[in-house]
């Protein structure tokens, strides 16, 4: 019988040294949560690509291929970052996507969004427009089997114009896979479904919640720890998993 | 013939305490500029709110006394109105904002209030008791800065003003114990527990916290335009979530830059 999946890339990366170190948290977040919501956890811990030619990001696009070649029957697919905690009492998400491809806003500093946006509409996607406020966080992903062939579309994507991508990935440094994929799901009219912040609560820093006291476990239920430091994100995911017992 | 009203709160508190938070508030002068060229242009009737009807504003607070003088004023003003929009006097419209009044349903139409998530939090906690530990859904908490109404939401501000008048010892306890705001979290917590339906307009009809969300920037890496984004992305602009002492510099020096556009 076919199951929703939760997939999530756990890549250490050279140029990276040691931010994987609290993947495991994250990991045995979604454990718990898929045991309880009879949904199955699939773990990447293995490359497609060598780093210099696909870094760990990208590697999340290839899910329908692993899960395909993997014998996997599956349903919806939710494809979240390895430094995501979700809550142990969080809802079933699945019930919530209505069929459709779904993420949540980003949130966080308009300045890196912004430039992200227009960069690369510029040398990319002249032609394609992206609201600011349509514009999501790849963080936490939700989708289904009629999204195969446009995950497919963008592997292709990605493997004609590599040269160009990392050079802009480079040269702007404002996301990886994050901008190419909402210019995708603009360019090919995927429907998308917006859902609320506490779904991928990012820079939860900037929104003043992330604290000692775990403030941000009270409002929301997937805890997305970026925008900050290493040592910080190692800190608050291994207190995270701590406190809420995982 | 009914029309649309813009409710603008340019009440000059002449507490002590609020003068030394606001300065002179030169600031609201800024603001009217830009609301009253709007009005215009989109035959809406600019109402200034300029008298509280308690006196004693620092003790009952414009942000309390606008949702009981609304109505009220509009109605001994003789304006047949139809939906009114209620904006506090530190925003900026810009020049070209499509006329809002019509993206409306007849909801109560708001904006979520997702900035500073702590504050929200330690609000909500802080107001429960009064609620009778209400179970608050944070989600849906809105910000009071920037509302449409329609006639049918007199009996919630009424209600509203009835609350306050009849808890107004616990309220003005709480508002210096909790320090977390005045009107708008017990206002929230009257909308959820009367299931008021409130709806939203698109995000950029209202900019909050620029500084907080890195809005005042341009893109400094194509470096081939300088406008900041909140010019370029937002039609109100809100100058909040920062030190209130710094409001009329910021908002004069936005307004020197942009105020050709409203001529």
């Amino acid at each position: 019988m076919s199951k929703n999946i939760v997939f999530i890339v756990n890549l250490s990366e050279d140029k990276k040294p040691g931010r994987d170190k609290p993947y495991d948290y994250s990991i045995k977040s979604w454990e718990y949560w898929c045991d309880i919501n009879d949904c199955e956890l699939f773990v990447l811990t293995n490359r497609i690509y060598p780093e210099d030619y696909m870094n760990a990001n990208w590697h999340k696009l290839f899910v329908f291929q692993l899960l395909d070649s993997s014998g996997v029957d599956y349903n919806q697919v939710l494809i979240v970052d390895a430094d995501t905690i979700i809550h142990p009492d969080a809802p079933d998400i699945f019930k919530l996507t209505d069929d459709k491809f779904c993420a949540v806003r980003s949130y966080g500093s308009y300045d890196w969004m912004c430039r992200s946006i227009e960069n690369y509409k510029k040398h990319m996607f002249p032609d394609i427009n992206v609201p600011y406020f349509e514009y999501f966080n790849s963080g936490v992903i939700l989708c289904n089997k009629k999204h195969k062939k446009f995950y497919e579309k963008i592997i292709n994507f990605y493997l004609t114009n590599r040269e160009n991508i990392v050079k802009l990935q480079e040269t702007y440094q404002v996301g990886t896979d994050q901008p190419i994929l909402n210019f995708f799901v603009k360019q090919e009219n995927i429907e998308y479904k917006q859902f609320d912040y506490e779904w991928n609560m990012q820079d939860m820093n900037r929104f003043e919640i992330l604290d000692d006291e775990l403030t941000f476990t009270k409002l929301g239920w997937i805890y997305h720890f970026n925008g900050i430091p290493d040592d910080l994100r190692n800190y608050m995911m291994k207190k995270t998993q701590e406190e809420l017992n995982l | 013939m009914k029309k649309n009203v813009l409710f603008w709160i340019g009440v000059k508190s002449k507490s002590d305490l609020m003068l030394k938070k606001h300065g002179q508030f030169e600031y609201l002068e800024i603001s009217k500029l830009s609301w009253k060229y709007w009005c215009d242009k989109n035959n809406v009737i600019f109402y200034e709110y300029k008298e509280s009807s308690e006196s004693d504003t620092g003790k009952h607070r414009v942000t309390w006394t606008r949702w009981f003088d609304v109505f009220n004023q509009l109605n001994q003003s003789n304006i047949q109105y139809n939906k009114i929009a209620v904006i506090d006097g530190h925003n900026i419209v810009r020049w070209d904002t499509p006329n809002f009044f019509n993206l409306t349903n007849g909801k109560i139409t708001a904006f979520r209030s997702l900035e500073n998530l702590k504050w929200l939090y330690q609000a909500v906690q802080g107001y429960k008791k009064l609620f009778n530990n209400y179970e608050f859904d944070t989600t849906k908490y809105i910000s009071t800065g920037f509302q449409i109404f329609d006639k049918d939401h007199e009996k919630f501000l009424l209600e509203l003003k009835n609350f306050y008048y009849e808890n107004n010892q616990k309220i003005l306890e709480l508002q210096k114990t909790v320090h977390r705001g005045t009107d708008q979290t017990p206002y929230n917590y009257l909308l959820q527990i009367k299931n008021i339906k409130v709806d939203s307009l698109p995000a950029p009809y209202l900019l909050t916290h620029l500084n907080r969300f890195d809005w005042f920037k341009y893109n400094w890496q194509l470096n081939e335009d300088k406008t900041p984004y909140f010019i370029k992305y937002g039609y109100i602009w809100a100058f909040s979530g920062f030190d209130r002492t710094l409001r009329n510099d910021l908002m004069k020096q936005v307004w020197d830059s942009v105020k050709h556009k409203y001529e």
